[in-house]
């Protein structure tokens, strides 16, 4: 079969196929094309809603629950810093106690 | 925002006058004015995007995109020359898709085997509705089975290889104005075809053995 007949089958089949097109898709079509006409804006498509859907849950849900900062050697450094804060009240404790004992170093003299 | 404009049903040019007219005719061109062409154009280029993403909706969208962008960007230009840009629009778009779902695979995990919504696009109710009464059952079951054949071997080709199938083949264009439609090199254009048209004998000599 030669190129130029193999051509001009595929052609008309091809054609076939355009008259063949369905009812609602043609009624798709003319709506598409009115809406072009008109240059109705369009609705975005589904891919980029569901990226900003997700972009948005993720902003979201780091404002809420913000990651807590990890030393290198797994501790929680909110922990490190509330037994930092408890032994700087223990020393103070101990500096106030100190007015107390005042009369034994009388005794020591 | 994005400002809305309002084309007219009218000639593109306000002065396109009844010579210009006379030339569009003698050069066998059946629109004069955008909506015309549009009308023209949609049904093929439907098909075009159907055969290429496999998804009715999105050949929707698509064709919708191209007419648009056509409009939006084009509709100053003479009407020679809303053919192929708008070839080239409806490329583009169709490129962008790809693009898109390959991107979409990976963030997703799809798999690549999705399916098509336009396996039993022919069903026997539109086309005894167009075939020719004329024809006789087999002929007609013949033909149907052909255009079905053709369309999944069609849709195996690879991007490249379909659009220059489509431009070459359905829409007529030369290897030249196919090769700036398509960006690329003539020598490029008659390798996709060639590699199109012997893929498909070979498919549909298997099929119809």
């Amino acid at each position: 079969m030669t190129d130029s007949i193999e051509r001009t089958s595929i052609q008309k089949d091809l054609e076939v196929l355009e008259k063949m097109t369905k009812p609602k898709d043609l009624f798709r079509l003319a709506n598409a094309r009115r809406m072009a006409l008109r240059q109705q804006s369009r609705r975005l498509p589904s891919f980029y809603w569901i990226l900003a859907t997700m972009s948005s849950c993720f902003v979201i849900g780091f404002m809420l629950f913000p990651i807590e900062s990890v030393t290198p050697n797994g501790v929680n450094q909110s922990v490190l810093n509330v037994e930092s804060q408890i032994s700087q009240n223990q020393e103070y404790v101990m500096a106030d106690d100190t007015d107390f004992y005042y009369w034994l170093d009388i005794y020591d003299e | 925002m994005r400002e809305l404009k309002f084309v007219k049903n009218q000639p593109s040019s306000p002065n396109q006058s009844n010579s210009e007219k006379s030339t569009l005719s003698a050069l066998q061109v059946p629109y004069s004015t955008l909506e015309e062409f549009l009308k023209y154009i949609e049904r093929r280029a439907f098909h075009m995007a159907r055969l290429s993403t496999r998804q009715i909706d999105d050949a929707h969208d698509i064709v919708q995109e191209a007419m648009y962008k056509l409009i939006e960007k084009y509709a100053h230009k003479q009407p020679l020359d809303w053919k192929p840009l708008f070839f080239t629009i409806l490329n583009s778009k169709i490129t962008d898709y790809y693009r898109r779902n390959s991107i979409k695979d990976k963030v997703f995990f799809k798999s690549k085997a999705t399916p098509a919504e336009d396996d039993y696009y022919l069903d026997w109710e539109s086309y005894s509705a167009t075939a020719s009464g004329t024809s006789g059952p087999d002929a007609q079951f013949i033909q149907q089975r052909n255009i079905h054949e053709l369309s999944r071997c069609i849709e195996q080709l690879s991007h490249r290889q379909k659009q220059a199938f489509m431009m070459r083949c359905w829409e007529g264009y030369s290897t030249q104005e196919t090769a700036n439609l398509m960006a690329c090199s003539e020598g490029s254009v008659k390798t996709h075809y060639s590699r199109a048209i012997s893929k498909l004998r070979n498919m549909l000599e298997v099929n119809n053995d």
